[in-house]
């Protein structure tokens, strides 16, 4: 077994197994299952303009996204990665199953780290909100991403890079991560077996992440799994139906506002408070926080 | 929950995680360094012992001309220079431009940095190396750009 794990691999086939969930999914689920999901909504009779435009909002803002990372990713990512990879890393791992699966791993608690960075620093909430702030939850709503949401996990990769893992490899496992957690936005799957509840990040565990229901702010920050929330004390069970959205709803299908909404709204509370200390504190701070 | 827990049990996460991958490596890079001992100590009876990418390789970049490279160790590590370069009608410049660096190299396959030109800029992209007999197959896959040179043993 151990030998198995520890064969050296190809790249070549590497990058085909992840590009099989990474980008083919995209075609034989993802769409698919919105197409199963635009259905339900008919026969539940809640196909509304509403939700048909909130899902058009939501492919523009993936767009945007997309035309950020790649520009972030020419000026210097991509060269951030590799020179850290050459000069600030311990030894490089050989390419074999248990470094997968490793760098996987690592690339999901980071995920953790980052997405709970996200919800409890100024700035961060500023750009995360666009992805919560959809009063609905379907497969489109999982590309709902703000202007800023491809710097954060920066913070959080290149720590991977320099424990040694390949940059191609750390890039491959963020991606994997994020399509797994794609597949949770849906309403269509109510409770898995226990066992993967208690292991596995799910559709009902992620519902409750988009609740706006009091209890359930701030929980189940997981992508792939759902035992670092956990450990780490941010688990919540889903138990009362879950109300979508944020709890200052934005009402708008607008594409530009939806996607800088929670910018706007940060300056506009770094504007009205006082002081340049009290102006930072703003940024960093979590989103509730008020100056004295 | 603290932050002093927190951070503990985080750490602690990531030196598991990060830790086996390092562990399994060191164990079998021992192993294989252990065998690599055993060859040498038969082999220096006969001769003194020598990594088996050492010596110089002569490789053709079709319509471009040739190259001949030379592979030496320098302090503990392989290295490679391009020591002469031929042009398709034959004629031939001196050269020393250091063009590689040896990473890893067990059981005939391994890893290294090549120094690539492309329109006057130098690149350096990880390639990987595979020895057959008396020839070596560099390959490399960098954005796209992607390429096996044969190197032939001289
Ligand atoms: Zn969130
Ligand atoms: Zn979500």
């Amino acid at each position: 077994m151990i030998e198995f794990l520890n064969k050296e691999l190809n790249w070549v086939d590497v990058e085909y197994w992840f590009s099989i969930f990474n980008d083919w999914s995209l075609v034989y689920l993802i769409i698919p299952f919105f197409i199963v999901e635009l259905v339900r909504y008919k026969i539940q009779d809640r196909l509304s303009k509403d939700v048909i435009f909130d899902s058009i909002a939501n492919v523009i803002t993936l767009g945007a996204f997309v035309t950020i990372e790649y520009i972030i990713g020419i000026l210097f990512a991509t060269k951030l990665y590799f020179w850290v990879h050459y000069n600030l890393s311990l030894p490089h791992l050989p390419l074999n199953w248990i470094t997968i699966i490793c760098c996987v791993l690592l690339a999901d608690f980071a995920y953790y780290w980052d997405h709970r960075m996200m919800h409890r620093i100024g700035i961060g909430w500023a750009t995360h909100t666009v992805h919560h702030s959809s009063p609905h939850f379907n497969m489109s709503v999982a590309y709902r991403f703000g202007p800023l949401d491809a710097v954060f996990p920066l913070l959080f990769s290149i720590p991977i890079v320099m424990l040694g893992f390949d940059p191609i490899l750390v890039l491959l496992s963020e991606v994997f991560v994020q399509v797994f957690q794609t597949l949770l936005h849906t309403e269509m799957i109510k409770k898995l077996p226990k066992p993967i509840e208690y292991i596995f990040n799910t559709p009902s565990h992620h519902r409750v992440h988009h609740g706006s229901n009091r209890q359930y702010w701030d929980k189940n920050y997981g992508g792939i799994l759902i035992i670092w929330d956990r450990i780490l004390g941010t688990f919540e069970p889903e138990v009362e139906t879950v109300r979508y959205g944020i709890d200052k709803p934005i009402n708008s299908n607008n594409p530009f506002v939806i996607f800088f909404h929670g910018l706007q709204r940060l300056g506009k509370k770094v504007a009205t408070t006082k002081g340049f200390i009290n102006k930072l504190l703003c940024l960093i701070k979590p989103p509730g926080w008020e100056s004295k | 929950m603290s932050n002093i827990k927190l951070i503990s049990i985080s750490t602690f996460i990531i030196i598991v995680l990060a830790g086996i991958p390092h562990f399994l490596e060191t164990n079998t890079i021992n192993v294989s360094n252990y065998k690599e001992k055993e060859v040498v100590k038969e082999e220096t009876t006969i001769k003194v012992s020598k990594h088996p990418l050492e010596g110089k390789w002569k490789v053709d970049y079709r319509e471009e001309g040739s190259v001949m490279y030379q592979l030496k160790m320098e302090h503990n590590k392989l290295v490679g220079y391009s020591i002469k370069l031929m042009d398709v009608k034959g004629q031939f410049t001196s050269d020393h431009t250091k063009i590689f660096t040896l990473t890893s190299f067990i059981n005939n396959k391994g890893k290294g940095i090549y120094s690539v030109a492309y329109k006057n800029k130098i690149y350096d992209i990880p390639c990987k190396l595979e020895l057959k007999s008396s020839e070596l197959y560099v390959s490399y896959d960098y954005y796209g750009y992607k390429d096996t040179e044969i190197w032939k043993r001289q």
